[in-house]
């Protein structure tokens, strides 16, 4: 589904160059669970940036779903996020003024599909918050935040979920709920995760472990 | 989504209550003043124009031809035959020749200037209403042979009271000097200070006795709808005489109104400047706050234009609440001058260069609502936009990783 090639990210072009991404060839198949580890500033928020189309890369080569996103403007890139990315943070980034229903709703709406009450309460349902869709973010805890904003990611069914040292904010109790609930959802809908993480329970989880080390590839093995 | 827009930016504007309050009371200031403004000098402008069509000059005055625009008062040398007015009144129903000279009026103590308005009563009343603004006395049509009708502020400031005896000096047509004892036999009050502060009303034919000018006059005023044409086809069937419209004559008073008008446009523009500041202000801090936010809704894929149109609407629900509570405000300001008036003569006889006097009323403004309201919403959308593009254009990279 995603093939990456001699992938680079260079910031700061002509001056003292950072190179965040040197070389970086992965393929990644769908329902994969995989994560990105290794340590501070070897890479990995920009890889992910790069897959999720926000970021584009210097140089290489980088085709989802067989579509060369390199040539791709701005607002086609802004198409294949509302509908086949979903991002989830370590900040949860849940909009403040919308309840946890609207949230995911919101997501829904953004990404032009038609929906039922129901779409969103299962959604919610499938990470266990069902009873908590009217809370607005303050009023829930990390872990019940993080939780809706897998709802979010989730609920327009995307191909791919991008997650962001989701479990940096939360206790390991917390945590092994964020993650069963994702795997969960990697079973049920064949969804594809990408995790970047230093935390060893996340990458307990996965099932492709990469590691990344000044912006190159230094292992890549599936358990 | 137009709809889910909307909600978004109406829960966005009450996050930072304290700010979005203030921003909306400084607008509202402004488009409070801005309507009562409006509606104050709006109605000085019409009872203006009412004093002077109605009670000084019509809608045209014909002239004679040697008339000077320069002059308030025409000079004997202009005056013209009485038999123009009866070819012009054939034409026109509402039409009354006069005659007006300048003359000093002297009681035992005192001298003023005053304008002498020989008229014909029924033909002036019939234009002008004047038997109505008798406040004391009778109209000269019931005054006995050497009473006249004086307005209510000569009388007032020479301390004349019905029956009082003055004199009247003046300069007649052929060059000499003559002076009248006379009675007072009514006072006028019509609330045109020309009238009032300076006119005295008398018979025509005693006017132009007083001038040795018999069978003259000195001009006719005239009411009728269309008055522009109707000044051409006046100007091109009569000869020796020529047409003004009220307009014409009234130049002085239409120059200050525009100034006056222009100074407050300046005022309210500069109040509108600050209150535009003030939603600028409040979008661009939402915008440096909710920067985190921006970039998810941008990850989420949601369009630039979409982001712009969420702040602008962010923007356009302020000016219109502001704009609403400032037309609330405006009216609430502006009632205690529609119901009571604005009461000038506070000011003495001070010229304020309006021909009002007395008490003028404001207009109650229901044609600036909808003004003040567009005026209101676009110049808040207007000032929302730069911060709205600059939402727009956040990288999501960036601010997500801040
Ligand atoms: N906008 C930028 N301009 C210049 N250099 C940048 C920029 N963004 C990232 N970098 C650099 O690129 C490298 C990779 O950064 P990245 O954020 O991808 O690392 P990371 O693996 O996610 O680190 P962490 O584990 O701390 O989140 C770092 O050296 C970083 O300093
Ligand atoms: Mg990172």
């Amino acid at each position: 589904m995603i093939k990456l090639e001699n992938l680079k990210k260079t910031y700061n072009p002509g001056k003292i160059e950072v190179h965040a991404l040197d070389n970086v060839s992965i393929n990644i198949e769908e329902g994969e669970f995989l994560t990105i580890h290794g340590p501070s500033g070897s890479g990995k928020t920009t890889l992910l940036n790069i897959l999720g189309c926000l970021d584009i890369a210097t140089s290489g080569d980088y085709y989802f779903k067989e579509r060369d996103v390199s040539k791709l403007s701005m607002s086609d890139l802004s198409n294949i996020r509302r509908t086949n990315i979903g991002f989830i943070f370590q900040t949860y980034n849940l909009i403040p003024v919308l309840t946890a229903y609207e949230n995911v709703e919101l997501s829904l709406m953004l990404a032009h599909r038609k929906y039922k009450k129901e779409d969103i309460l299962n959604a919610l349902d499938d990470v266990g918050i069902k009873d908590l869709a009217k809370r607005f973010p303050r009023e829930m805890s990390g872990g019940q935040q993080q939780r809706v904003s897998i709802a979010r990611a989730l609920v327009k069914s995307p191909k791919l979920i991008l997650a962001d040292e989701p479990t940096a904010n939360l206790d390991s109790e917390n945590a092994t709920m964020i993650m069963k609930a994702m795997k969960e959802m990697n079973e049920k809908y064949n969804v594809t995760f990408v995790f970047s993480t230093h935390d060893p329970l996340v990458m307990s989880f996965a099932k492709r472990l990469i590691k990344l080390k000044d912006g190159k590839i230094e292992t890549d093995e599936r358990k | 989504m137009i709809k889910r827009l909307f909600t978004l930016a109406f829960k966005n504007i009450f996050r930072a209550r304290n700010r979005t309050m203030i921003t909306i009371i400084a607008y509202a200031f402004g488009i409070g003043l801005y309507v009562f403004m409006n509606s104050l000098l709006t109605g000085f402008y019409n009872t203006s124009v009412k004093n002077i069509i109605d009670k000084d000059i019509g809608k045209i005055k014909v002239m004679g031809n040697d008339y000077n625009l320069d002059d308030a008062v025409p000079l004997p040398e202009t005056y013209f035959e009485y038999t123009k007015y009866t070819d012009i009144s054939k034409q026109y129903e509402y039409c009354s020749p006069d005659m007006q000279f300048i003359a000093s009026i002297i009681t035992s103590d005192v001298s003023a200037k005053t304008v002498i308005r020989g008229v014909e009563t029924d033909k002036a009343n019939s234009v002008f209403h004047y038997s109505n603004d008798i406040v004391e006395g009778v109209w000269i049509d019931q005054c006995n042979d050497n009473e006249v009708v004086i307005g209510g502020r000569i009388a007032h400031s020479l301390n004349l009271k019905l029956g009082d005896v003055f004199t009247l000096i003046f300069k007649n047509r052929d060059g000499n000097f003559d002076a009248f004892d006379l009675n007072v036999g009514g006072i006028i009050s019509t609330g045109n200070p020309n009238i009032d502060r300076l006119s005295i009303f008398m018979p025509l034919a005693k006017a132009q006795e007083f001038m040795s000018a018999n069978g003259l006059i000195s001009g006719i005023s005239i009411k009728t709808k269309k008055y522009n044409t109707e000044k051409i086809k006046i100007n091109e069937t009569f000869t020796g005489v020529s047409a003004y419209t009220w307009e014409d004559l009234s130049e002085d008073f239409l120059n200050l109104d525009k100034m006056k008008s222009g100074f407050s446009s300046i005022l309210i523009f500069m109040i509108v400047i600050v209150a535009t500041v003030g939603i600028f202000n409040t979008i661009l801090l939402g915008m440096f706050e909710r920067k985190r936010e921006i970039g998810m809704l941008k990850a989420m894929g949601m369009s630039r234009r979409q982001i712009e149109l969420l702040f602008s609407i962010e923007g356009g629900i302020i000016g219109f609440v502001g704009s609403v509570a400032g037309i609330a405000f405006g009216f609430l300001i502006n009632l205690p001058f529609v119901i009571k008036g604005f009461d000038i003569s506070v000011y003495g006889d001070m010229d304020i260069g309006y021909p009002v006097q007395g008490v003028v009323k404001s207009l109650w403004g229901f044609e600036f609502i909808i003004p003040a309201l567009i005026l209101g919403v676009i110049i808040a959308v207007l000032a929302s936009y730069y911060p709205a593009r600059r939402a727009a254009r956040l990288e999501p990279v960036k601010t997500l990783r801040d």
